[in-house]
């Protein structure tokens, strides 16, 4: 029985090596810039399509509407056994037409890269051109192409959601910046005439607010305050303050300006607040799993550091758990100090309200399900799937919670350490504030100073006598 | 840098040389596309020639020739196909190298830098070829014309030198040369940048190329190096 298995075998390999080998019916479908060009065995051309807009059809092909294909499969008045392409993406589509596919070997595209210039060339002549400026007149299409198909590339990309969304949580936190910059100043300035406002009041629109439509502090009245919403309370201490407060007068000049940053201000918190509002909605349209995991002002900055939602999709649950702590990570790659527990994702409310000991296991907990959830939103937008990750999530969240309430004995041990180290840095550092010789007779006495201090020398003479 | 002039021009019609007062020496190519300059370098004329200096600190190929690149396969109406061509710095200066006659492929994955380098340098110069994708799905690139003569491959990739290598296999003609620079902190931030520059070079050796010459680019680039080899598979 056997033997007559192996018989059976051999024949077969037979008949398929005739059939691969022997038969001219193999053929090669070729997706060109400008046209498709069917190729037999020996490289001689069989037919070619020009296309008469090529970034069109080429549009049309991705979108996998296979129609100008479809009328060139035509020319077979045989059905080829084989058909080699170099196109990936029409494969099933060709093989849903009953015949066989396949993706061209590397040797053979190489081959037809070399043939393609008398391809183009026969191609112009079947159009029957004149003959004068026909190179110049392919490369000419050629570059009308693919300029037309990387533009229209450059469009698409730039139509995309996510790219709007990391520019809007870009500017929300230039903005915050400003804001605190400029806030602060204002404070300062405004403090010479009215220094016990600063105490009082934490909100800086309603202190805006205040300077610009105030001004001096003994104009401030009970209703304005009200409108503000202060509490009652409050404002009497402010009226009672403004009388006798410590401040100087303010000049006219000094108060325009002022009044005028305070505008500043107010305008940059209504920014502000439209662009929370917007990336909240946003967030909510393109990505609701990783929103509903981790926050919009989280999720939105994992989008924006990874550089889009695509990219954050194909990124592993560990990238995503220590993105934004770069600098710590190659600092561990580098010295092997301890790696970054997280990132970016410090920001997510249950992790930095967590103990320390906890705030790693959670990290990592929290990077699995979002890596989980971007994938989801990136490619099926299954609303329901954020209701089970959530509620795993969570289950998870209260597992660390309960299970580590307390340090284990290593971390408390760690943690001593710790402790004992800073205690004696701040010692150490004090002695350097201490001035005359036991200073540096404390200072000799540490080695590794001592050898810090000898490469600075060595250091400083290499450059001087550069 | 006041009133230059030329100091050595190459009869290949590559580059020229130009040299102030001071004798300090400064690169510069003939302008293709006139009155426009790419990267804020300045435009000198010269006896009716437009000149557009090529500034070494931004190009690495510049780096490369004032470090004595012996040999610049890079000549008028060759064919080049450029993996990584960001805004088009140095493609500019090869596209006024190869002239009307020569092609330029430039190879560009990052939408965001593709969109000053189609308005600045594509859309305007006659002979460059933007292509939009991924190097490394380099089988995907049907918009080709014909086998090149050589490969310039600047990408910071753990990878580059496979990306490369691949590339050249497809479309540089046997006989060709590869320049690739290697940005040796992005293949490996820990080990020693020479010995990376050393393994990416037995990497080409294994493929069928020959190492011509390796130049350290330090004063002009950080840890990086530049390869120039010959393909002859």
């Amino acid at each position: 029985m056997p033997s007559r298995n192996n018989k059976v075998i051999i024949l077969y390999l037979l008949s398929y090596l005739e059939f691969r080998f022997m038969t001219d019916n193999v053929y090669k479908f070729l997706i060109l810039e400008l046209g498709i060009a069917i190729v037999d065995e020996k490289n001689m051309i069989q037919s070619f399509k020009r296309f008469h807009d090529p970034v069109q059809s080429h549009l049309k092909i991705k979108n996998r509407d296979y129609e100008e294909i479809s009328e060139s499969l035509e020319v077979f008045k045989v059905k080829p056994e084989l058909l080699q392409t170099n196109y990936p993406e029409i494969i099933d589509y060709l093989r849903n037409n009953t015949f066989h596919a396949e993706k061209i070997s590397a040797v053979e595209e190489r081959q037809s890269q070399i043939d393609k210039i008398s391809f183009y060339t026969e191609m112009y002549d079947s159009d029957q051109q004149d003959h004068s400026g026909r190179g110049r007149d392919i490369s000419d299409n050629l570059r009308e192409f693919s300029l037309k198909w990387s533009s229209l590339k450059v469009k698409e990309a730039s139509e995309q959601l996510d790219l709007h969304i990391s520019q809007s949580i870009n500017a929300l936190d230039e903005i915050d910046k400003i804001l605190n910059t400029v806030g602060t100043r204002m404070r300062e300035w405004y403090g010479l005439h009215f220094p016990e406002l600063d105490n009082l009041l934490q909100n800086i629109v309603t202190y805006a607010n205040i300077v610009s439509k105030v001004g001096k502090r003994e104009e401030i009245t009970v209703e304005f305050l009200q409108s503000l919403e202060i509490p009652e309370n409050k404002i009497e201490i402010i009226i009672m303050t403004a009388k006798r407060s410590k401040g100087g007068k303010l000049t006219e000049e000094n108060l325009l300006i002022l009044q005028s940053l305070a505008n500043e201000v107010i305008s940059l918190a209504q920014i502000r607040k439209t662009l929370e509002d917007h990336i909240d909605i946003s967030m909510e349209e393109i990505s609701p799993n990783l929103k509903e995991l981790l926050t919009a002002t989280v999720g939105a900055r994992l989008i924006a550091k990874a550089g889009s939602l695509k990219r954050l999709a194909s990124l592993s649950s560990s990238t995503i758990q220590i993105l934004g702590a770069e600098k710590a990570l190659f600092r561990t790659l580098k010295t092997g100090a301890n790696p970054p527990k997280h990132g970016l994702l410090f920001q997510h409310p249950v992790i930095h309200s967590a103990p320390k000991w906890q705030r790693g296991k959670l990290a990592r907990a929290i990077s699995s399900k979002a890596a989980i959830a971007a994938r989801v939103d990136l490619y099926s937008r299954n609303p329901e799937s954020s209701n089970t990750l959530a509620s795993k999530l969570n289950d998870r969240i209260t597992e660390i919670q309960e299970k580590y309430k307390e340090p284990s004995e290593i971390q408390q041990r760690q943690q001593q350490q710790n402790f004992k180290r800073a205690d004696r840095d701040s010692y150490t550092r004090n002695k350097g504030k201490q001035y005359g010789r036991d200073r540096d007779k404390d200072r000799d006495g540490d080695r590794d100073f001592k050898f810090k201090k000898n490469k600075f020398k060595k250091r400083f003479h290499k450059s001087n006598k550069k | 840098m006041n009133q230059l002039s030329l100091y050595k021009s190459f009869d290949n019609g590559s580059f020229v040389i130009l040299v102030d007062q001071a004798k300090e020496r400064y690169l510069a190519t003939q302008n293709l596309d006139t009155g426009k300059s790419v990267y804020g370098e300045k435009i000198i004329k010269i006896d009716d020639l437009e000149y557009r200096i090529w500034e070494p600190y931004r190009s690495k190929l510049a780096g490369a020739l004032l470090k004595n690149l012996k040999e610049n396969p890079i000549k008028e109406s060759s064919s080049v196909l450029y993996l990584g061509a960001s805004t088009g710095t140095t493609v500019s200066h090869i596209s006024d190298i190869v002239g009307n006659k020569g092609m330029v492929f430039a190879v560009e994955p990052s939408v965001r830098v593709a969109r000053e380098f189609l308005e600045n340098v594509a859309s305007r110069r006659k002979n460059i070829i933007p292509i939009l994708m991924d190097a490394r799905r380099f089988l995907h690139y049907y918009s080709y014309y014909g086998l090149v003569d050589v490969v310039y491959s600047d990408i910071a990739q753990p990878d580059q030198t496979d990306i490369a290598i691949n590339n050249c296999k497809c479309y540089l003609k046997s006989g060709g040369d590869l320049i690739i620079v290697i940005k040796t902190r992005s293949i490996d931030v820990l080990t020693d940048p020479k010995l990376v520059t050393q393994n990416e070079a037995k990497k080409l050796e294994n493929n069928q190329f020959q190492i011509l010459q390796i130049i350290n680019l330090e004063p002009f680039d950080k840890d990086h190096s530049l390869i120039h080899a010959k393909y002859v598979g």
